[in-house]
């Protein structure tokens, strides 16, 4: 049975929202329960429910509930790319990373889409954006393939 | 340097309050430009041809490519330009994108308007703009943010405008909804003539002219104030006023744009003009000390 003191929250559990599971409080064996209840309006457990929250409420919780599991679920993908070098860690440079790097790089020379991000990353750098000389910058933004663009990027910083 | 960017079309007024307001600074002594990232429907041409039949000089604008260094400055006449910029960033070429990203990356002194609330700061986000500087005209926009400051029309820029009048009456149907308005109350009118566009929602037993126009302003004895939609700044009726011919206020005197309260306002003068524009260049001043910006 449910209620006020032994609830402890609801949510929908399937994308056609026809399920709802319970949590409630096994206060004797100091254990929560999963109560798993059908979307009916008719049914007794459903109505139990209905006193203790609203249906907007049970959506709001469902979405929640959701959105905490994408979160956490990131949370470990990231963490696993990380700690396997799949992803670059702004905060902890791992050795992992200089092989993706190499491979940005070096292959794929001439993509449209990468050489315009590794474009705009170097001129977020002061030394280049401010340089004063004009006829490298322009060579830079002119460049059509990774090498030409970082060989100039070099040049810039080096002045 | 001030950049004036430029992300809308050849017609439109905020074109004009751009390159108005990049002579002015320059007389001044404040360096500046205007920045034209060209709409995909329209050419340089286009652009070139706008300036040139308006006004006296054309003379610092540059075209897609421009690379800015980190403390220029970047002034939009209207929130609308970095938001058209976001929203049609797919039909950019990769040097033009490349020009705008450099561009609003940074400080930017903005002109507010309601155009695209949903966007605008989307498009903040997109381009990692460093600060934006808002001015605003809080009788247009009473919940706006920024100082107070008018878009004025800077008249001393203008090329005189030749007495050739070719028709009585002047519409504006430069998009379908100012259009479709127009053919309302059109039969009304026999010698008349729509500045508009070559486009699909035109009427081609009306008698369109497709904008640019040269001396627009000679060619006609009255301008039809038609516009059915929120009008932050006219222009047409202002620079009517000014030559002293005939306007038509022909549509609801109740709406809470600029429409009325342009309206209402005195021609400007150029004592008008440069104590609102001092608003602007204080602010320069302001940002440029703040970075340290010789």
């Amino acid at each position: 049975m449910i209620t006020k003191e032994n609830y402890i929250s609801a949510s929908f559990i399937d994308n056609d929202r026809k399920n709802i599971e319970v949590l409630i409080k096994d206060t004797e064996n100091d254990k929560v329960i999963s109560h798993v209840i059908e979307y009916n309006t008719e049914h007794p457990s459903y109505q139990e429910l209905l006193k203790i929250i609203t249906l907007d409420q049970l959506h709001e919780n469902t979405y929640n509930k959701i959105k905490d599991q994408r979160k956490n679920f990131e949370d470990m993908a990231m963490r696993i790319a990380k700690k396997d070098g799949l992803v670059f860690d702004e905060v902890k440079l791992n050795t992992k990373f200089y092989p993706t790097l190499v491979k940005a790089i070096f292959e794929d020379d001439k993509n449209e889409d990468h050489l315009f991000a590794l474009k705009l990353a170097l001129f977020e750098l002061e030394k280049i954006r401010n340089s004063k000389d004009n006829e490298k910058k322009k060579k830079l933004r002119q460049s059509k393939n990774k090498i030409e663009v970082l060989k100039i990027a070099f040049d810039l910083m080096s002045d | 340097m001030i950049n004036i960017v430029c992300t809308g079309k050849p017609g439109d007024g905020l074109l004009r309050y751009s390159y108005e307001h990049c002579c002015y600074l320059n007389s001044v002594g404040i360096k500046s430009q205007v920045v034209i990232i060209p709409n995909h429907k329209h050419t340089k041409e286009d652009y070139i041809k706008a300036i040139k039949d308006q006004y006296k000089t054309y003379e610092n604008i540059v075209f897609d490519v421009y690379t800015s260094t980190t403390n220029e400055i970047t002034l939009v006449l209207g929130r609308s330009m970095i938001t058209l910029a976001y929203k049609d960033r797919e039909s950019y070429t990769k040097d033009q994108l490349l020009t705008l990203h450099l561009l609003f990356r940074n400080n930017v002194i903005a002109l507010y308007s309601e155009n695209h609330p949903k966007e605008y700061p989307l498009a903040l986000e997109y381009f990692n703009t460093k600060k934006v500087y808002d001015l605003c005209d809080y009788e247009v926009y009473p919940n706006g943010v920024g100082k107070q400051y008018q878009k004025i029309i800077n008249f001393d820029v203008y090329k005189p405008i030749k007495d050739d009048i070719k028709y009585k009456h002047l519409f504006l149907g430069t998009n379908e909804i100012y259009y479709k308005e127009i053919e309302k109350v059109i039969d009304k009118y026999s010698d008349y003539a729509i500045i508009t566009y070559d486009e699909k929602w035109i009427n081609p037993k009306l008698n369109n002219l497709f904008a640019p126009i040269s001396n627009i302003l000679g060619k006609f004895e009255t301008y039809v104030y038609t516009k059915p939609n929120f009008d932050p700044a006219p222009r047409l009726f202002v620079e009517f006023k000014w030559l002293g011919k005939n306007v038509e206020y022909l549509r609801d005197k109740n709406m809470k744009d600029g429409g009325m309260i342009y309206w209402n306002r005195p021609v400007p003068t150029e004592q008008i003009y440069s104590d609102n524009i001092n608003i602007l260049i204080e602010l320069i001043k302001e940002i440029n000390d703040k970075y340290k910006i010789l």
